[in-house]
């Protein structure tokens, strides 16, 4: 049982991760949270279900189909919610309400397109498999091989590329960043279009075991909040550790405590290192800012 | 506005509503139609309105209430508690007795004011216990209360599946945390100890804490009460630990076409209780043909209930009488009348809810059928 | 040696705030010029520099550059137009290695294979950059890290450098270091505007320069004019007390 239950805090940690994933992104580029990224999530989860049981799209496609649309709409939520203020140097309370007005707005018109019903996404396969006495779906272990993908590609994209220099850069020193011409508002679109794409493959990874939602991403705002802060907010793999933090922690409470202090202990595991290392699980290393 | 103005104006009204009773003198009897016509649980509470529609008609054509016509008047509450409330405190004037076609929260807020006013009503729609457990003399049910489900569907699984090993899976809800405690007390007094109780939330993903339990426990049959949302994930969720053997108990909600598509092969074989419609009796058949000629929509339950509702007002206001002081003889009526009706034989308690077999279901290739 | 005018300021007003502290500065850097603009601290020397490089923008006023107005354009197209600045306090990327910090400035450069040929420029003026390559900028000493902002000034292969209080925080021996290397850039042709608190190490290397005193610009003239004239006496006690009001 213990060993079931690690495997399945493992799971939810990846997509908690993922979704943190997307705050990082942003938050790493323009120090703001985008309280909006969880709709990118629930966005993903829906045009996935539609790409996939409406047009009968091959699952690559749909899957690929479902990250530019979100990342479209990153980039149009950066340009018409963020981009003015972002420039005149807003201050991070104003920015994080507008963070929380796109979400309303992005959240509304998902309900306008799709309603409030539930869809049912098919999934790579929910029939258990065995190995070494652990249950295992080819869902979970797609959920958990992307997840990694992602984080590797992400880390690939930084350290390795051109433009995931400038990005750095740009986290690093704005202004620098500009004087050396790296255009601010193209790490800007680019940033807002990363974090939503990979809101969105959250969206795409659980859809098949929880159904698609409106309110899926409402579902998941906290615990992916959670997992940013524990990982310190800044660097990738602080992220992952978060969410699998989160993750473990509320699936131990769930089947040794009861289902009901599920929350409660994932959220005082969260209070608890916010008070021993207030930067986080690999804090130390946030973002000089001279 | 003169009263003979007044009078002239509700006559035509009235001729209008139901030409067969159009010479009758005397003032109509009024009945009043609460519910959602407008809002989202709009297409159960109009169902309900227009199966009312049908007995009324057949009502009035066969002479009224001796004599007296009979006349429904619809109020839209939208779903809103506040507004059913607010509706619910014009009734006693203007009618002599109510029809509750709203879902449970309205219904709930209209309760203590129609009692107040002593208004003998009958809700349709709602299935929380409430409605009859909360001390109103005056109200009454006919649809399935959640304690008569969770009742019937707990005895099917200790008699007739000869299962002990259950256990309780309930979402945090008014809905879930009741039908938890139903359960409960329903279990304790068969002496079965359930392996597990756990909760979730509307909003949780993840049940793997829950179900490795189930699984740990060795459980044979799991009870789910709560949203069709969550019922479905816990199926699938079930299904990727292997719990697939595991047989899932549900109430009526879960007889649904949303749950069958939602829920695909993962909660193929599910259990629940039924409000189900028999249409293979005279009365349905008949029934059936008026009401989908008339809507061009399909009779269902609901529509049933609406009809059965107001037939038996009508029953009980004749052998009562139409004034207002009569509403407490009215109610004595409705409590001790046997009916024979759409949907099936009908008495009501002392508490007023209503006693009529509920059926089990079972979903088999994609469709629910009766099993007992 | 000096060719068509490079950069022009013409009634330049900037500053923070409703305060204005740079007031209709007028100045002209020639091509092959190393320019200086001497002045206290507060004098409005690197709010000048900001106003070029498109940091703050000019509340009147325009700035000319290779014949194009540039104020009012965003900092990165001011760099793309070849305009590169080593700022005051050098804001090396602290947690980018030192490698990465030079390839930061080679972000435009479009054709990918002169890059190596760029890099090998910087490293013959600082040898000890090469040496440095996969150290985080953060950890560098003071002196070096001067030398990383002056390198990846240079990756942008610019056509005007500015120079913000390069001697700034530096011990007197990395300063007479830096200075060397400053005039071997200068030396192969580089055009600067060079703004410093440091009047001997500025005469040491201009052509030209400019003295500002509280925002303005009250003398002009060749390296040699200025040496004669006693700065620190009479402007600068003015531009002292002036930043003190």
């Amino acid at each position: 049982m213990f060993l079931q239950v690690i495997l399945s805090g493992i799971v939810v940690g990846g997509i908690y991760a993922l979704v943190a994933l997307g705050f990082v992104v942003v938050y790493r580029s323009v120090t703001m949270f985008n309280f909006a990224q969880t709709e990118y999530y629930t966005l993903g989860g829906m045009l996935f279900a539609t790409f996939l049981a409406r047009y009968q799209l091959p699952l690559v496609l749909a899957v690929l189909l479902t990250m530019v649309v979100a990342a479209l709409v990153g980039i149009l939520s950066e340009r018409l919610a963020f981009r003015r203020l972002l420039l005149l140097g807003a201050r991070p309370a104003n920015l994080i309400i507008v963070s929380l007005a796109l979400a309303v707005v992005l959240r509304s018109v998902i309900l306008l397109i799709w309603g409030t019903d539930a869809r049912q996404v098919p999934t790579l396969g929910n029939n258990p498999i065995e190995i070494a006495g652990l249950l295992v779906t080819p869902q979970q272990i797609f959920i958990l091989g992307s997840t990694l993908l992602v984080v590797a590609l992400l880390h690939l994209f930084m350290h390795r590329t051109r433009l995931g220099l400038a990005l750095r850069a740009t986290a690093s020193n704005r202004t620098m960043a500009g004087l050396m011409g790296v255009p601010l508002t193209s790490m800007l679109a680019l940033s807002f279009a990363l974090s939503a794409g990979i809101g969105a493959l959250g969206g795409i990874l659980v859809a098949p075991i929880l159904l698609a939602q409106y309110s899926m991403g409402q579902a998941i705002l906290v615990k992916a909040f959670a997992a940013a802060i524990l990982g310190g907010l800044s660097n990738v793999q602080g992220v992952i550790v978060g969410g699998l933090i989160i993750g473990l922690a509320e699936n131990l409470a769930g089947a040794y405590l009861s289902s009901a202090y599920k929350d409660v202990v994932a959220f005082a595991v969260l209070l608890g290192v916010l008070a021993l290392r207030p930067s986080g699980i690999l804090g130390g290393r946030t973002e000089e800012k001279v | 506005m003169s009263t003979k103005a007044l009078w002239a104006s509700a006559f035509l009204a009235a001729a209008m509503l139901s030409p067969a009773a159009a010479q009758s003198q005397q003032p109509p009897v009024l009945i009043g139609v609460v519910g959602d016509f407008s809002g989202p649980v709009a297409p159960y509470s109009t169902a309900a309105l227009q199966g009312a529609q049908v007995a009324l008609d057949e009502l009035n054509a066969a002479g009224g209430i001796n004599g007296q016509r009979i006349q429904l008047r619809p109020y839209d509450d939208r779903n809103d508690p506040v507004e059913g409330a607010t509706i619910a405190k014009r009734l006693g004037d203007e009618v002599l007795s109510v029809i509750v076609t709203s879902g449970s929260s309205p219904a709930l807020s209209m309760g203590p004011v129609l009692n107040r006013a002593g208004l003998p009503f009958i809700t349709t729609l709602s299935s929380n216990p409430a409605v009859t457990e909360s001390g109103w003399k005056y109200a009454n049910r006919l649809h399935l209360s959640d304690r008569h489900q969770i009742e019937r569907i707990i005895q099917h699984a200790l008699d007739t599946d000869k299962l002990t090993k259950i256990a309780i899976l309930y979402d945090t809800s008014d809905l879930g945390v009741g039908g938890r405690n139903i359960a409960l007390k329903t279990l304790e007094k068969r002496s079965v100890k359930p392996l597990v109780v756990e909760g979730w939330k509307q909003t949780d993903a993840d049940f793997s804490s829950q179900l490795i339990k189930l699984k740990s426990a060795g459980v044979e049959g799991v009870i789910i009460w709560g949203a069709v949302e969550g019922a479905v994930r816990i199926a699938q969720q079930m299904r990727a630990l292997a719990l697939d053997k595991v047989q899932i108990y549900g109430g009526g909600g879960l007889v649904s076409q949303k749950f069958i598509d939602l829920g695909g092969s993962a909660v193929e074989g599910t259990i629940a209780t039924w409000a189900y419609l028999d249409t293979s009796t005279p009365i349905v058949t008949a029934l059936e043909k008026t009401f989908e000629s008339r809507f061009k929509s399909k009779l269902d339950i609901f529509g049933a209930q609406g009809y059965d509702a107001l037939r038996i007002l009508a029953q009980a206001i004749s052998t009562a009488g139409t004034k207002p002081s009569d509403r407490p003889k009215i109610l004595e009526a409705i409590r001790s009348m046997k009916y024979q009706g759409a949907v099936g034989e009908i008495t009501f308690g002392p508490d007023g809810e209503n006693i009529r077999k509920i059926y089990i279901a079972r979903l088999k290739a994609g469709k629910f059928s009766v099993l007992d | 040696m000096t060719g068509e005018v490079l950069l022009s300021l013409r009634g330049l007003t900037a500053g923070y705030g409703p305060i204005a502290a740079v007031r209709n500065v007028s100045l002209e850097v020639r091509a092959g010029e190393v320019v200086t603009i001497l002045g206290a601290n507060g004098a409005g020397k690197s709010t000048t520099i900001k106003a070029i490089a498109g940091v703050i923008r000019a509340w009147s006023g325009e700035v000319y550059f290779a014949g194009q107005r540039i104020n009012g354009r965003a900092s990165a197209d001011i760099a793309k137009a070849g305009i590169a600045v080593v700022p005051e306090g050098r804001q090396i990327f602290s947690d980018l290695t030192v490698e990465e910090n030079l390839m930061i400035g080679a972000y435009r450069i479009r054709d990918r294979a002169t890059v190596p040929r760029v890099l090998d420029e910087v490293f013959d003026i600082f040898p000890l950059l090469r040496e440095r390559l996969r150290q985080r900028g953060g950890t560098l000493s003071g002196g070096e890290q001067q030398m990383l902002a002056l390198g990846r000034a240079l990756m942008l292969q610019p056509k005007l450098l500015l120079l913000d209080e390069p001697s700034m925080g530096l011990a007197p021996r990395i300063v007479e270091q830096m200075y060397v290397s400053l005039q071997k850039i200068v030396d192969k042709g580089m055009t600067a505007l060079l703004v410093e608190q440091s009047v001997t190490m500025a005469l040491r290397i201009c052509t030209r320069g400019y003295v500002m005193v509280n925002g303005e610009i009250v003398r002009a003239g060749t390296a040699a004019e200025l040496a004669e004239t006693d700065l620190s006496g009479s402007y600068f006690a003015a531009g002292d007390a002036g930043a003190a009001a």
